[in-house]
């Protein structure tokens, strides 16, 4: 069956799509990935760069599709700089021939096969390695062994991935179902330790396995979808090597991969973002509108998270600018929806603070305070809790969810983290306006009892610890709480920075004081 | 299996729950009024408690309501309309009788801690025992009109000789008089809490 499955997934995947599964796939067989084109472009005739067990820097070049003779002319001259340019990277030794690999998920004619093979004599007068093709059959074979025994087994996950896999892809992802289905992967459940190499190969089958689940999302270019199931198989990752306290060589470069296809994912949007000139507008203009400042508020954090994600790894992002400009120009139209809207207003507030624009920054988190205070300190429904998405949320409070009689009044997840965030920036006035209302509301926050449980999307065993404000609150008391050391952030965490922007937006119900006070720190350092 | 519809079953099967919530909520004090908290993940929560002006952190867990239900073959299907209704109705009961029980117990332990609580030890009710227990307790007001807030929760029975022995003793001017100076004095202390709500050096 998941032959079938990796077929029909390679049939119709571009070169770009099956990059990072295959660059998996090397990695599970035990060559080390040094290499990736971010955006996907050829570089000197190279997509992908690893070095293989018998110390042999590879270079492959990936193509989608079949490959016939006027398909080989079109594509000749950068096969040449694949073989004949030698590898220019700081973990390759100068000098070194490499092996040249040509990749497709289609079939090769026996033409160009012929071709393949005098060319090859011509080229070894610049590398004496020939040029290797890796087609179809092969491919779908390398991905099936890649997964090994962490596949799917009973049938309520088997028919779980068939439907993620026919979601249709222009919906939010189903962040819920595909965590059921992921649970029944990698190796979290048993209570008895697990080889560190087995947490290794249910992290590539759970990489390859989520390349096939996000093919329609892909194939819809729904990049927020892409993002959101990348994160969640990252934060998988980080649960399976929590939980067995596994070396990080065994699992690092699967989650460096799920980390690299949410950052492209966030790149493509960013660049729709760029070529957008219906001002953010999409389908059926009577029903955009309800819609919309939804649509504004996941794109403000989003384009801000991939910024920080940038800045947090000293790396300088071509598109900083129009995320700033973004921000600049539509933060007036962000709807808070519920608190799981909270992370994507922290992370417009945190890179709007990096263009210094503080004053903006400490309004719109004052704006998401006053409205949580307002919601929730009052008699009502009050603002739906992190654990609604947006959809579910908006579903809830426009009456579309009639029989979920869920209250929210009376508390808070966000409140404590943002109080504490604004208490950072000094902005003592404006937390005296608010104090009054925020004492009618309890802090609240769940405290899972194993670091590995943060990075489930439900934790089994943990705490909801409720904390009533205190009045009178002292101001210096307060300063001194928030400038604390973030103390309950699990280590795997705390080691990936970069990484703490995604994993807050993805998993609203972990941003809490600990998770804030950590990233607030990182950015202000 | 035989044909069935599931997704419709579903939807009647929410409607149903929602029904029964309502009607548990009509019968227990304490599902109406208690705050009602929906914890998605975890099995654990924790709670502050005001004790003598300090903050008390009470860590507890779940408890378990079971409601035994029994429903033959040859009933199911008739159980449709007023008799699925009975039914519930049924289950109500015995849901709202577990839920005051449980509000009941935890009341009094709080309150016991607390030092709020005022056992009558089997004597009738009082003049005196009501100001006791109503000084023992902080009163809360209404922002706008300053009425008072709360709930008096009493098995029936005990709420109508209360609310009889009331008719009586608002004829007598001397206790209204206590009723309107420990009012009175509430209210100061609920305005003197209600000040503290603020941000200070």
């Amino acid at each position: 069956m998941i032959e079938r499955v990796v077929e029909n997934w390679l049939t119709s995947a571009n070169e770009r799509q099956y990059q990072i599964p295959f660059c998996q796939v090397l990695s599970s067989e035990g060559e080390t990935v040094i290499y990736a084109s971010p955006h996907g472009a050829l570089e000197q005739g190279k997509d992908v760069i690893t070095i293989a067990a018998d110390r042999v820097p590879c270079a492959y070049q990936l193509k989608a599709g079949r490959i016939n003779l006027k398909g080989w002319q079109a594509i000749k001259g950068e096969i040449d700089e694949l073989v004949e340019l030698p590898i220019s990277h700081p973990s390759i030794p100068t000098g070194k021939f490499h092996r040249p690999y040509l990749v497709t998920n289609g079939a090769v004619s026996d033409t160009v096969l012929n071709r393949i093979e005098s060319t090859n004599r011509v080229w070894k007068r610049y590398n004496p390695k020939p040029l290797r093709l890796i087609q179809r059959g092969e491919l779908i074979a390398r991905f099936v062994r890649a997964h090994g025994s962490f596949l799917p087994r009973e049938t309520k996950d088997f028919s779980r991935f068939l439907e993620l896999i026919v979601n249709g892809g222009r919906g939010p992802f189903d962040k819920d179902r595909f965590a059921a289905f992921l649970e029944s992967i990698v190796p979290i459940r048993p209570s008895a330790r697990i080889a560190p190499r087995d947490v290794g190969r249910s992290a590539s089958s759970a990489v390859l396995l989520t390349s096939y689940v996000v093919q329609d999302s892909e194939r819809e270019q729904n990049h927020w979808a892409v993002f959101e199931a990348w994160i969640v198989t990252a934060s998988y990752i980080l649960a399976a090597a929590s939980k067995h306290r596994t070396s990080e060589k065994w699992w690092v470069r699967s989650f460096d991969l799920c980390e690299l296809a949410a950052v492209r994912a966030l790149e493509s949007l960013c660049q729709e973002c760029i070529e957008n000139h219906a001002m953010f507008t999409q389908g059926d203009p009577f029903t955009d509108g309800a819609f919309y400042p939804i649509r504004i508020t996941i794109l403000a954090g989003t384009l801000s998270a991939l910024s920080l994600y940038h800045r947090l790894r000293s790396e300088k992002w071509a598109h900083e600018f129009f995320a700033h400009d973004f921000l600049l120009a539509y933060t007036k139209r962000i709807q808070v929806w519920g608190e799981s809207a909270a992370p994507y207003l922290t992370m417009a507030a945190l890179e709007l603070e990096q263009h210094g624009a503080h004053a903006r920054s400490e309004q719109l988190i004052g704006q998401l305070v006053a409205t949580i205070v307002a919601l929730n300190g009052s008699k009502g429904r009050g603002l739906p809790n992190p654990y609604y998405e947006p959809e579910g949320a908006v579903r809830l409070i426009s009456g579309m969810e009639p029989n979920n009689p869920e209250l929210f009044s009376g508390n808070s997840y966000a409140l404590e983290p943002l109080v504490e965030f604004l208490a950072r920036r000094l902005a003592r006035g404006m937390l005296t306006h608010f104090w009054e209302r925020i004492t009618r509301v309890h802090f609240t926050g769940f405290r899972p009892t194993e670091d590995w449980e943060w990075f489930r999307w439900r934790a089994e065993n943990g705490s909801l610890d409720h904390r009533m404000p205190n009045t009178p609150q002292s101001w210096a008391a307060l300063l001194d709480a928030a400038e604390n050391a973030p103390s309950d952030v699990p280590s795997l965490l705390r080691d990936r920075l970069s990484f703490m922007p995604f994993f807050g937006l993805v998993f609203p119900h972990r941003f809490g004081v600990g998770f804030l006070r950590l990233l607030d720190r990182a950015m202000r350092q | 299996m035989l044909p069935d519809f599931p997704k419709s079953r579903k939807e009647l099967s929410e409607k149903l729950r929602l029904h029964l919530r309502l009607r548990v909520q009509g019968k227990s004090p304490w599902a109406a009024l208690g705050r009602e908290f929906t914890q998605h993940e975890g099995r654990a929560f924790s709670y502050e408690q005001i004790i003598d002006e300090s903050k008390r952190i009470v860590e507890t867990g779940f408890e378990e309501m079971v409601v035994p239900i029994r429903v033959e073959f040859k009933d199911i299907p008739d159980l449709v309309g007023e008799a699925l209704f009975r039914k519930l109705d049924e289950l109500a009961d015995n849901i709202a009788e577990q839920t005051s029980r449980l509000g009941q117990r935890r009341l009094t332990e709080a309150t016991q801690l607390a030092g709020t609580a005022i056992d009558a030890g089997g004597q009738p009710f009082t003049q005196e025992l009501f100001l006791q227990s109503e000084s023992a307790r902080d009163w809360e007001f209404d922002h706008l009109t300053g009425q008072q807030e709360g709930v008096y929760i009493a098995h029936p029975q005990t709420a109508e000789r209360m609310h009889n022995l009331w008719q009586e003793w608002e004829k007598d001017s001397a206790f209204m008089k206590r009723v309107a100076e420990l009012k009175a004095r509430k209210y100061e202390e609920w305005r003197d809490r209600e000040s503290r709500r603020k941000l200070v050096d």
